[in-house]
């Protein structure tokens, strides 16, 4: 796994003991000027053997180029199979056994797995740990089709190690590459916890003021002008889904009732120090049940689209007949010495 | 219009007297049968119904489960010998079911035009086993709202064919489809479920681990499929039980499936075996009655069926990302543009 962290303390302890316990064998982190405890969280690790640990002091974050740097380091250095791209508010779940099962499942002719997103609302914060409290997510039936909202349905890819990958910009997909994507089913999701707590919150979008650079969409405009204008508060207390909207949501089956992490994480907790152990997850096998009702879910996301396969067939014809035409000019050309 | 069922058996003891049974009051005139090296009384029950003139039967010794070779042996002879109108190329698992009327009368509506009918797998869930039949514990079904397009899954939508005779088809494997047929497929209208029983009881599907997995291991080139692989694995590490345990729906699930709707109650099949049944097995000649559907069963039906497309839709996409990548490889020396 790989793993970008800029002032993460509140949860990437949690995050690496999590995944550690998973499947991953170990973790490749970049440390992007944290200033908050999560170097020393990180350096633990790293002395123990689990994380290689590489510090990044640049103002811009380059999510992309440091996820691809990354994931070569990696292919090449750590003789991994499978990468993770993961950023410290990402908890992987394995549809069954643990990663490494499902991974190893996965027929050789994919090279990308994607996971299905599963997005927390945040949740009033009373001082507890963030699992404890965030225990609602956002439905994948649920209408959002805001493209720069945070809520839309959306996957993560998780690729084969290979020395000459290329992350896009938000380490969302992989950029011009010859691994194949399984398309259509989602095997792994990716539980994401964006907004925590207000200090947390508002520390995260003051960091990306500086590293997003000129790189807004609309959703950081707003956030950014806030910052700027002092109304960030209200910003926040905006997207804070209290127990009310709790209700409401739960009722209208936009949000869903999810305690999988919380649960995992309580009994990863060391009785003696309070710390996580590691002796590893059983994720339960799901049954066709399960599978049932998750496809419902996956269906969402519109991935059997007719439109689209129209679209990609125009765009292979084009290619098709741009190599015939490179053929014939090459033949013309041998002809004409 | 004569119409001809295959069966391809093998230690099929638990399921088979009932298959031919409900076939032939389905609507089918007649059975051919290849018994391939069955252990359990599968043969003696096929002979039963040998001895009765409704079945044909073909004992095939060789291993390997040489499965669309010896399918379209079965199907080329009942268009050959049998003056067959119509083929449905069934497994012993499987109970093809006529939405309305008889299989005869379904088929018979088919235009002229068209000679592949695409029949709907549906499948039931392995339920726990208390010895009884199957047919009476397994009376859960998937409502597929949605493709399971897992590639290892046994739960992916698909559909099987039945064909107009023809004396020089090949039935592909697994009945899928036919292999370079000019017979024109008639599609999304599904006359004809297929009830699907794959799992049945421990026993029964430790020894579908076992011989489907000598058949991949020492027969077959190609590999398994997922789902085989798995049980396999299964098998050889010792992790049977387990492993068939993890595949069942308990009581539980039942209930969460049902609630959820992502099962639904259904005892069609139940049913009609419960008025075939005699003192010592199935009866041959009992014809059964097909109720048409309503208009409500027909859009439940239809959203059912929409999983198909939307699963053909991802395997289509699966196909051009393969291309794609065919592609990519071609266009390094070729292409015009060479930043491309």
């Amino acid at each position: 796994m790989t793993l970008r962290a800029r002032d993460e303390a509140d949860i990437v302890d949690a995050q690496i003991a999590f995944h550690l316990n998973a499947g991953v064998d170990v973790v490749v982190a970049i440390d992007h000027s944290s200033t908050d405890g999560t170097g020393e969280i990180l350096e633990s690790y790293a002395r123990q053997g689990y994380l290689h640990l590489i510090r990044e002091d640049a103002v811009e974050m380059h999510e992309g180029e440091w996820a691809t740097r990354m994931s070569r380091l990696a292919a090449t250095e750590l003789q991994a199979d499978w990468i993770i791209p993961s950023d410290a508010d990402e908890f992987w779940w394995p549809r069954g056994g643990s990663l490494k099962e499902v991974l190893a499942s996965i027929p050789e002719r994919y090279g990308i797995v994607r996971a299905l997103l599963r997005q927390f609302v945040p949740r009033p914060d009373d001082g507890t740990f963030f699992a404890e409290r965030m225990t609602a997510r956002v439905a994948t039936s649920a209408p959002i089709n805001d493209p720069t909202s945070l809520f839309r349905p959306n996957l993560k890819s998780i690729h084969r190690a290979d020395p000459g990958v290329t992350l896009s910009a938000g380490a969302h997909t992989l950029r011009d590459t010859s691994l194949v994507p399984m398309r259509g089913w989602y095997p792994i999701e990716f539980l994401h916890y964006p907004i925590r707590s207000y200090a947390q919150c508002e520390r995260k979008y003051r960091n990306l003021q500086s590293s997003l650079g000129t790189r807004r969409n609309s959703y950081y405009e707003d956030v950014h002008r806030a910052l700027e204008q002092g109304t960030f508060r209200e910003l926040y207390e905006s997207l804070v889904i209290d127990d009310e909207a709790l209700e409401r949501g739960l009722a209208d089956g936009s949000l869903v009732h999810d305690t999988r992490l919380r649960d995992v994480l309580r009994s990863l907790r060391s009785a003696q120090n309070g710390g996580y152990t590691l002796e590893g997850i059983g994720f339960p096998r799901p049954t066709v049940v399960d599978e049932a009702a998750y496809a419902v879910d996956v269906a969402a996301l519109g991935e059997a689209d007719v439109v689209r396969v129209q679209r990609r067939l125009d765009e292979l014809e084009q290619r098709v007949a741009a190599v015939e035409g490179g053929l014939l000019q090459r033949i013309a050309r041998r002809f004409s010495r | 219009m004569k119409l001809v069922v295959t069966v391809l058996a093998r230690d099929e003891a638990d399921v088979i007297d009932a298959h031919v049974s409900f076939h032939l009051n389905a609507g089918a005139d007649f059975v051919v049968a290849t018994d391939n090296n069955s252990q359990d009384g599968t043969t003696e029950i096929l002979r039963r119904y040998e001895r009765e003139g409704v079945v044909r039967l073909i004992q095939e010794p060789a291993e390997g489960l040489r499965q669309g070779e010896w399918v379209t042996r079965m199907a080329r002879l009942a268009a050959a010998e049998l003056g067959a109108d119509w083929v449905i190329n069934a497994d012993a698992d499987e109970f093809w079911w006529p939405r309305g009327g008889s299989l005869k009368d379904v088929l018979s509506a088919v235009p002229k035009r068209y000679g592949v009918v695409e029949a709907f797998w549906r499948t039931f869930v392995p339920r726990p086993d208390d010895d009884r039949l199957f047919a009476e514990r397994m009376t859960a079904r998937l409502t597929q709202q949605a493709p399971i397009n897992d590639p290892s899954s046994f739960y992916r939508p698909v559909t099987k064919v039945a064909h107009r005779a023809d004396a020089a088809v090949v039935v592909g494997r697994g009945n899928h489809a036919l292999v370079d047929s000019a017979l024109l497929p008639l599609r999304t209208w599904h006359p004809v479920e297929v009830l699907h029983f794959p799992l049945r009881s421990y026993a029964q599907w430790r020894r579908k681990v076992e011989l489907q997995g000598v058949a991949f291991t020492e027969h077959i080139e190609r590999a398994g499929t997922g789902y085989h692989l798995r049980g396999y694995d299964a098998l050889q590490e010792g992790r049977m039980e387990e492993q068939h345990a993890s595949l069942v729906v308990d009581d539980a699930a039942l209930e969460r499936g049902l609630a959820g709707g992502t099962l639904a109650e259904d005892t069609r099949l139940r049913d009609a075996l419960r008025g075939l049944r005699t003192d010592d097995g199935f009866a041959s000649r009992r014809p059964l009655t097909f109720e048409a559907p309503t208009v409500a069963d027909d859009a439940t039906y239809a959203v059912e069926a929409a999983a198909l497309s939307e699963a053909d839709v991802v395997r289509v996409e699966r196909r051009i990302d393969a291309l794609e990548q065919r592609l990519r490889t071609l266009e390094r020396p070729f292409a015009r543009n060479p930043s491309r």
